[in-house]
């Protein structure tokens, strides 16, 4: 109460006026929005089995890479996170550095895929992508990305299909399951996986989100909507938010038999590191992966945290590997400002330095 | 855009919106009445003597216009065509500012019994004088961010108690004695958790599960006779399951709260140090710091083992009273000329497995046109 009553009720009066010209402002924005456009670079849906189609982007110069690279998103939301608008997209970044480029869209799963595994989507659906894509170039191998689960699933894939492969960038990529440093790993170690997929069949993507905003409640739930109020009246900045809202509760269901190996060999046992998962009966050796690695972790992820992606590199054999690291979360590695400079031009120096 | 007014009329978005203003402005007006005294001079020009006998001041002109716009909007919500990620998130916001509303208003407090002590450090007493005042204040704010607080969960258990055992006692005298030993240490319990003593709470709520498995769970457990004794036997499992998982939730529920009360307690400790005055950049700082501390208090809760397997354990609960109701259900449907889950899945299974077949077969097809000499 420092400053005399009648300045403070006019800074005050000014405060309300402006507050509620954004109020309406924001509300005249957001009612009038039923849906906002995402993933809009041009692609081709070359293939499609079950839920799961394969699309490639179309090139937007001449010289372009000559191994293609196929990006594998998790099954934990969409893949379009990648390409969440034209001036925050990693795949429009890779297209203009001329990297061929395709994407996996494992779409949404339903009640009678509950019995699909982590072998039907790596033996599967990943390598009937893979094969497709050698063939449609001509190619021995292809180059590898996978991001959060995906990334397990590529880095699983490059163990089991060594000859296929020519480069390997693991995105966030959870591989090192035990650390104390993530809830979700802390918690998953309880969970009675089982239970939940024998009573649910598929694990509902609410659940998983549920999960998600307990991690930060007070800044997922109340802060982030606190912070946006301040420029609620901007429609860019509205649609840009709504964006990344529809791409959070944009969540597909998990199908139940791929649930219950991942919680349990996984997150419980912390087979991958150990040498001892298996898929479709074989051994998965990470010594195996002897091909070039990029591996790129957010460093304030909370996640996936960097204690488990960075142990990638003392499992695997190759020799040329290096790490990349953002000072950003989750999240923020594919839309921030900070990353999105730096990503893109990086993953495509890495990918055309070998590409021979 | 068409809203519907609630009475099943349509009507545009746009005069919907010019309403709000209108409404907004005749909430200002009387707003004004009471405001501004008979001399018809504003607030602004009076001196802070003065100030302290209007019956507002600028700090609850703020909580009053956020009311104001707040129900205005919220009214419009109610109206507006649902789904849609822009509406959608509207609401989710709305959701989200109940709580910073709550604090807001919560932070009129703060700054009242604060407000002696700027510049100088309270004593033991004096500090422990405004821990208690504004704890009382803050259980509104709990109460918005992880729901009502368990003393009122634990006064609504402890009426419901009282019905169960009367009802059961008429019929069964056995009934009486699990629900003695609850009504005689009740009390006593009861004067603690309404004090905020946490561990009172859990000793509230297991004495009442204990109460519970052994009257109604036991009666759920009598054999079951006759022509529907299948039939009774799968409700009993449905409600003995239920009852399991509905008596876990509050304990599950007070981590929460006794959470958000242990936050409090460290941010009040540490709001000594933010400017008790009325700027914008004081709340701020005070939001930071509140939000900085609760999400840290909460994060070391949800770190902790005991918090996960607590997790789990509602968890399965609710799990074990789906199944047994997704079982009896299905049971029902047999008699129906429709599938049940339990059939449907054995089709999805069926399919899932033909199609394994046919895709290995058609690669092992495909592999011997490419080579046909191997």
């Amino acid at each position: 109460m420092t400053l005399p009553y009648d300045k403070e009720m006019a800074t005050t009066m000014r405060e309300f006026e402006k507050l509620n010209e954004k109020f309406f402002k924001g509300l005249e924005n957001m009612m009038g929005i039923q849906d906002v456009a995402v993933a809009t670079t041009p692609k081709e849906e070359i293939f499609s089995r079950d839920r799961m189609k394969l699309y490639h982007y179309l090139p937007i110069r001449e010289d372009r890479t000559r191994t293609p690279l196929m990006i594998t998103y998790a099954l934990v939301n969409r893949q379009y996170m990648m390409d969440l608008q034209s001036d925050r997209s990693l795949i429009q970044k890779l297209l203009e550095e001329g990297v061929e480029t395709y994407i996996i869209d494992w779409g949404y799963a339903r009640p009678m895929d509950r019995y699909t595994t982590i072998e039907d989507y790596i033996d599967g659906y990943m390598d009937t992508c893979v094969d497709l894509i050698r063939k449609r170039h001509g190619v021995d191998k292809i180059s590898l990305m996978g991001v959060c689960q995906g990334g397990t699933f590529s880095t699983i894939y490059t163990a089991l299909y060594p000859e296929k492969v020519k480069n390997l960038v693991a995105m966030v990529a959870p591989v090192d399951f035990h650390t104390e440093d993530g809830l979700l790993n802390i918690w998953a170690r309880t969970m009675d996986a089982d239970k939940m997929v024998d009573t649910l069949g598929n694990i509902p993507g609410d659940f998983m989100n549920l999960g998600f905003l307990m991690l930060k409640p007070f800044q997922l739930v109340l802060d982030k909507y606190v912070g946006f109020m301040d420029s609620m009246d901007k429609k860019p900045i509205v649609e840009n938010f709504l964006r990344m809202e529809k791409w959070i509760f944009d969540s597909p269901d998990q199908t139940g038999e791929a649930f219950r190996k991942f919680i349990k060999d996984l997150y419980q046992d912390n087979k991958l590191v150990k040498g001892e998962m298996e898929i479709g009966g074989r051994k998965v050796n990470l010594r195996a992966i002897s091909v070039p690695v990029m591996n790129i972790y957010a460093e304030q992820d909370h996640l996936v945290p960097p204690a488990c992606s960075i142990p990638l590199m003392d499992h695997i054999s190759s020799k040329d590997k290096q790490m990349l690291s953002f000072p950003v979360g989750h999240i923020g590695m594919y839309v921030s400002s900070k990353s999105q400079r730096k990503l893109g031009p990086s993953i495509a120096q890495f990918l055309k330095e070998r590409d021979q | 855009m068409n809203f519907n007014d609630g009475k099943g009329n349509l009507k545009d978005m746009m005069s919907m919106w010019m309403n709000i203003p209108g409404k907004l402005s005749e909430g200002w007006m009387k707003f004004y009445k009471v405001f501004t005294p008979s001399d018809f001079s504003l607030p602004f020009f009076r001196k802070e003597e003065e100030q302290k006998s209007l019956p507002f001041n600028n700090l609850n002109m703020y909580e009053e216009w956020m009311r104001m716009t707040g129900d205005s909007i919220q009214k419009v919500l109610q109206m507006a065509p649902s789904g849609g990620v822009g509406p959608e998130t509207y609401a989710k916001l709305f959701d989200g500012m109940k709580a910073y509303f709550s604090l807001y208003e919560f932070w009129g407090s703060w700054q009242k019994a604060m407000a002696p002590y700027s510049g100088k450090t309270p004593t033991p007493d004096e500090w422990k004088g405004v821990q208690e005042s504004l704890t009382a204040e803050y259980t509104k704010v709990l109460d918005t961010v992880v729901g009502r607080k368990p003393p009122e969960t634990m006064e609504e258990i402890m009426k419901m108690q009282g019905k169960v055992m009367g009802q059961g006692i008429e019929v069964f005298s056995w009934f009486k004695d699990p629900w003695t030993i609850v009504m005689r240490q009740g009390p006593q319990v009861m004067s603690k958790a309404v004090t905020g003593d946490i561990s009172a709470v859990r000793e509230g709520l297991s004495l009442w599960q204990t109460a519970i498995a052994d009257t109604i769970g036991k009666l759920l457990h009598i054999p079951s006779l006759g022509y529907s004794r299948e039939y009774e036997e799968r409700q009993k499992e449905v409600m003995e399951a239920y009852v399991k998982f509905s008596t876990s939730l509050p304990a599950f529920y007070s981590e929460f709260y006794q959470a958000g009360s242990k936050a409090f307690d460290k941010f009040l400790d540490k709001s000594k140090d933010i400017p008790t005055d009325n700027s914008p950049e004081s709340f701020k700082k005070f939001y930071a710091l509140w939000l900085k501390t609760n999400e840290d208090t909460f994060y070391d809760l949800f770190k902790r083992e005991e918090f996960s397997n607590m997790m789990n354990e509602v968890m399965k609960r609710g799990l074990d009273f789906k199944r047994k109701l997704d079982y009896s259900t299905s049971k029902y449907l047999e008699s129906l000329s429709i599938p049940n889950r339990e059939e449907m899945n054995d089709v999805y299974k069926a399919i899932y497995d033909l199609k394994h077949e046919v895709r290995q077969l058609s690669k092992e097809v495909q592999e011997i046109r490419e080579n046909p000499g191997k």
